[in-house]
């Protein structure tokens, strides 16, 4: 029966292969299909789920590959259980969101094809219980979130990213949905190179690629012995920080909202992002454990500490941006990248302070209630945007009053964002900081609560630009199907916040069950940094407050202010145009590449090779046919035209003369040979 | 035993009675068919033995049953041609005669069996081939008969010289080398070689199957190989062991002058009879590399066995259906074909030209035809032993091919209008040769698989 438990992953493949097989079907046929093969994936990871809090793990598994240890199955931990019902749930919220928004937009089949496909890959990804097949989920989503994100390729403006015309560092900073698709891909495929050289180089040295093989950190004095643990484990996270758009990768989740809202909320937000985070919360109790070992536990802190630091800027730098984007979507972007380095901040300063299970649970708390929240705000922004048709608040406002649920919707998981208590995204921002403190690490904790400060302010921006204020657009609710996904997630957000103190010890007892838990050791504690957590949570009741008091009562204009001060106006224009990064990135590397190739062209290719096919060895051959054919042709010409056809007819002519039509010629012939052959016997030539 | 005896009545019974049958010539050719289908259903069953003049054991038993079956084939094209000629029942009668021959050949167990059959096979053969009665075939026959007579004391003289070797007619091992033993084996090359063409002796080959009308040739061009095979085969049994080594390079240096004589005279020939007739002295070159492997032993001598019988059947459907489709092509006492009234054949009878052009590409040793094993076992039986006797022969195969393919070339890439005749019996016969040589050559290498 625990065979059956495959669904999780299995069926939204074979819905993917059913929504190929109906494309000349109708839309709601192609729909059904989808949505019923992503409700039986909930199903079976609810079930797998239910027999983890009964207290037995699930490990299915299949040997495919013997050598690579991989194997085909489902391993269903404390971790994975949990993950997998976010995915499942979230993508089935998502897919009847998708129902009546994606309707009659076009390429339906390829939608449906690629968001039953991503889901398959995402929740191979999460219950692999080894890192091949995980790899191959990993693949998957990014192939997927690829072909979504470029999912309107003909580019029309009303799909872009931007604004249209604007250039930083002389480099454009719109994007258009096949460019996006593009980065993204090459951004994300950059990371995974390291990957793949890191579980390579897992499977060379250890011979195995299965997770419970690397539970109690002999991998890392292997490793370490061979030199090469501090350049593995940055090559292996790579991948990770990629995918969760940590700096300096996370340019390409920005231009990825150029893809149709339903999967920015599922991919761009809710699921595929956190599965960096979700690797690194596997590998979390496996650093523990190898911090364990003595010579490995410097290097290993220092991994942790280093990947802190990471996570708290990313937070930090892309709150900034958030304050000033006009797009609705962008500001959701830049808060999520910035919400994905409080989860990577969570898991390595909660393993230092607290050992595996500390980072397990600030770094997932906060996954977990980031997908649930997010996903409502992404949702209803779909709504709104779709209501007014502009992407740009500056077109929004006062849509409370026409889009009510919306409005509360978004509110509630707008709340939640911004850290204020008793909702949801409050408690596990809370744990992060805390264990932040706890762990003595200065820096990321100054960013973290000035970061928790900065993310109320936008948070509370966005919320009255859209909904408060003059009415400058009209808006409408949306039907039943788009509504009822993001307002429960919304309300659910709100309900998980006041019941967290009962949910959260459930919760870290689950991930109890975690594979490597039990065998990794207590890390080392630190000198605690007191007051952030108070700090945080001052800051952001006061910005938020004045935030929402400022834009929605006073109604102030910050623009006037900042385009009447030169220094405003360029930190405004700094900000917007994403730090610069952008177009550091495109002159620097797009352009250090394009130049390297071209000068590799005008004076390699063109001056050497060229010169060497086209110049130097025809004339070599040239010379050598010349002096073939003056030496050696010549007398080979007449041997086979002439000397081999002048012996073949004088043999022929030969022959044939014995050929005389007479009988006594025959006879005589017939006695001159058989005399001769006895002559030849008889004198012993033949003997 | 008895065996022996029902297959001589089996065929004698239908020769005699075929002269007095031919104001009823349909009885003829039944009771002819009859007569080699009811000896080839009694020789399949026969098993090995040796009691006093007869002997038969596994090859020689192969051997026969492929000639029966080309013989019965050979037959049965024979049927609608036939009713033009004005002595048809003696035609039956003879054609039986010279299979009776064979069967002789293949049972002889002594020196004077062996003469005797041999000679009822030389005579009818030419017989056969004067019962056309036009002015081609009767210079043929007339130079054929001529040589036959020459080299009979030939063969009377290596037999006596042979049964003085050996002290006895009987056909048992020599025990004694000597140069009288060469020599008789030096004659018996020349009485049994001059049959199939080996050079010296070969000269009114060219003659007799070039020109005269090709109908008879069918039958005679394959049993002649298969008689000669048998002859050198039995004596093989007696003298190859002792001499050995100068059996291989006396057999080895004829077959090459013959193959090479062949191949090169057959290059420039203009009719289609002609060079048939130069590529059988090619073939009895091959087939000779076969016979000088028989003073082997071991794994070379089986592949040389293999080959043999490979080669042969190979060689005698491809020159029995060949020969039948020259006599579609040639009204009886008409000039012979030149390869210029082929052209054409692939377009105008496409059901005569494709089993045409299997046999030509099997003649040429094209995989994965009969021909193709034929050759490829007798070479590499003698790999090892004389590989100077495996290149040359190589050698002559390429030379060979390039005749093979100005046939291929006329019947199906040059434009014509060739005239075949309506015999629908010739044309079964000619369709049943190419199945035989594709079935042979699909099946038989895995049947004869030599551990």
């Amino acid at each position: 029966m625990e065979e059956l438990l495959l669904l999780s992953w299995l069926a939204p493949y074979i819905g993917a292969g059913l929504v190929l097989l109906l494309h000349r079907a109708s839309w709601s046929a192609k729909s059904s299909a989808a949505i019923l093969s992503i409700l039986v994936s909930a199903l079976a990871s609810s079930a797998g789920a239910a027999r983890v809090v009964s207290g037995h793990e699930v490990h299915v598994s299949i040997t495919w590959i013997e050598s690579l240890s991989a194997r085909v199955g489902v391993l269903f931990d404390g971790l994975s259980s949990l993950m997998a019902l976010v995915v499942s749930w979230l993508s089935l919220l998502i897919a009847v969101y998708s129902y009546e928004y994606m309707h009659g937009e076009g390429g339906e089949t390829r939608y449906w094809f690629f968001f039953t496909f991503f889901v398959g890959s995402m929740m191979l990804l999460v219950l692999s219980d080894n890192l091949l097949t995980m790899l191959a989920g990993w693949e998957g989503t990014g192939l997927a979130s690829y072909a979504l994100i470029g999912h309107w390729f003909t580019d029309e403006e009303e799909r872009w990213v931007g604004d249209p015309g604007r250039r930083a560092l002389k480099i454009p900073m719109w994007s258009e949905p096949s460019h996006s698709g593009l980065r993204a891909l090459v951004f994300t495929r950059v990371g995974d190179v390291g990957m793949i050289i890191g579980i390579a180089t897992l499977h060379t040295i250890l011979g195995t690629t299965l997770l419970e093989n690397l539970a109690d950190g002999v991998w890392a004095s292997r490793l370490l012995s061979a030199g090469i643990l501090p350049a593995f484990l940055w090559l292996l996270f790579l991948g990770a920080m990629a995918k969760s758009a940590q700096f300096p990768f996370h340019e390409w989740l920005v231009t990825a909202m150029t893809g149709p809202t339903s999967v920015s909320a599922l991919i761009h937000a809710a699921t595929m992002v956190k599965a960096g985070v979700y690797f690194l919360l596997r590998f979390a109790p496996f650093l523990v454990a190898a911090a364990g070992i003595s010579q490995a536990a410097s290097t290993v802190h220092g991994f942790l500490e280093a990947l802190a630091v990471v996570g708290a800027f990313t937070a930090f730098m892309m709150a900034t941006m958030a304050l000033v984007s006009r797009e609705l979507k962008l500001v959701l972007a830049f808060s999520t990248a910035s919400q994905l380095g409080y989860m990577f901040l969570g898991v390595s300063a909660g393993a230092l302070a607290a050992g595996a299970i500390g980072g397990l649970t600030a770094g997932f708390s906060h996954l977990m209630s980031h997908a649930v929240f997010k996903a409502a705000l992404f949702l209803a922004a779909g709504a709104v945007i779709h209501a007014v048709h502009s992407r740009f608040i500056d077109d929004m406002g006062g849509l409370a009053g026409t889009m009510r649920l919306t409005a509360v919707a978004f509110l509630l998981a707008g709340l939640s964002l911004a850290g204020i208590p008793p909702f949801m995204g409050f408690w596990t921002k809370d744990e992060v900081i805390h264990y932040v403190s706890e762990a003595g690490l200065i820096i990321p904790t100054i960013l973290a609560v000035v970061t928790a400060a900065l993310t109320a302010c936008y948070t509370a921006r966005v919320f009255s630009r859209v909904f408060l204020g003059a009415s400058r657009a009209h808006g409408h609710e949306p039907g039943p199907a788009m509504l009822a996904p993001y307002l429960s997630l919304g309300l659910a957000s709100a309900a998980l916040g006041v019941a967290w103190p009962l949910i959260a010890p459930r919760v870290e007892e689950l991930l109890h069950h975690s594979l490597g838990v039990a065998s990794s050791k207590e890390a080392h504690t630190s000198p605690a940094l007191p007051g952030a957590v108070e700090a945080a949570l001052v800051l952001a009741l006061i910005s938020f407050a004045a935030t929402l008091y400022a834009y929605g009562w006073v109604k102030v204009t910050p623009y006037r202010w900042v385009s009447s001060s030169r220094f405003l106006s360029s930190l405004h224009a700094f900000l917007y145009d994403r730090w610069l990064l952008n177009g550091l990135y495109y002159r620097g590397i797009v352009g250090g590449f394009k130049a390297f190739s071209s000068s590799l062209y005008r004076y390699f290719d063109t001056g050497v090779v060229d010169r060497l096919y086209h110049a130097v060895i025809p004339r070599l051959f040239q010379g050598a046919a010349s002096l073939a054919s003056a030496v050696v042709e010549a007398g080979y010409d007449s041997l086979l035209h002439r000397h081999l056809v002048n012996g073949f007819t004088g043999l022929w002519r030969l022959f044939k003369s014995l050929q005389t039509g007479k009988a006594p010629h025959y006879i005589a012939l017939m006695w001159i040979g058989a005399s001769i052959l006895l002559v030849l016997i008889l004198l012993g030539w033949l003997w | 035993m008895n065996v022996f005896y029902l297959l001589v009545l089996s065929l004698a019974a239908p020769a005699l009675a075929s002269p007095f049958l031919h104001r009823r010539l349909k009885f003829a050719k039944i009771s002819a068919i009859l007569g080699v289908a009811i000896a080839l259903a009694l020789h399949a069953h026969a098993a090995s033995f040796s009691f006093g003049e007869l002997s038969l054991d596994t090859f020689s038993h192969l051997l026969l049953l492929v000639a029966l079956i080309d013989a019965a084939v050979a037959l049965v094209g024979f049927a609608d041609p036939s009713s033009e000629y004005p002595q048809a029942a003696s035609l039956y009668s003879v054609a039986l005669m010279s299979v009776l021959g064979v069967v002789g050949l293949a049972y002889s167990g002594t020196l004077t069996m062996l003469l005797a059959s041999w000679a009822l096979f030389s005579v009818s053969s030419f017989a056969l081939l004067a019962l056309s009665k036009d002015k081609f075939s009767a210079a043929g026959a007339v130079k054929y008969g001529l040589m036959s007579i020459a080299s009979s004391s030939f063969l009377l003289l290596a037999l006596s010289a042979t049964a003085v070797a050996v002290g006895g007619l009987q056909m048992r091992e020599a025990s004694v080398s000597g140069s009288l033993l060469l020599a008789s084996l030096g004659l018996l090359l020349a009485a049994v070689g001059f049959k199939v063409g080996v050079f010296p002796f070969h000269a009114w080959l060219p003659d007799a199957y070039g020109v005269s009308d090709p109908l008879p040739v069918s039958l005679i061009s394959a049993l002649s190989k298969s008689a000669a095979v048998l002859a050198l085969y039995k004596l093989s049994l007696v003298t190859a062991n002792v001499l050995g080594e100068s059996w291989l390079r006396l057999l080895g240096v004829a077959a090459v002058l013959t193959m090479t004589y062949g191949n090169i005279t057959a290059l420039l020939q203009k009719g289609f009879q002609s060079i048939l007739a130069y590529s059988s002295i090619a073939h009895a070159g091959y087939i000779l590399v076969g016979v000088a492997a028989l003073s082997l032993s071991g794994r070379a001598k089986e592949l040389a066995l293999a080959g043999l019988l490979l080669q042969l059947l190979a060689y005698s459907f491809g020159k029995t259906g060949l020969f039948l489709a020259a006599r579609l092509l040639r009204r009886s006492g008409a000039a012979p074909l030149k390869i210029e009234d082929l052209k054409g054949l692939g377009v105008k009878d496409p059901a005569v030209a494709a089993p045409a052009l299997i046999l030509v590409l099997s003649l040429m040793g094209m995989p994965p035809l009969a021909g193709f094993w034929g050759k490829l076992y007798l070479f590499l039986s003698v790999v090892e032993s004389a590989p100077w006797l495996t290149a040359l022969a190589l050698l002559n195969t390429g030379i060979g091919a390039a005749y093979y393919a100005r046939l291929v070339k006329s019947i199906y890439f040059e434009p014509g209008a060739p005239e075949t005749l309506p015999y629908r019996s010739v044309r079964a016969a000619l369709l049943a040769c190419a199945l035989a040589t594709i079935l042979a050559g699909l099946l038989l290498p895995f049947v004869l698989q030599t551990p």
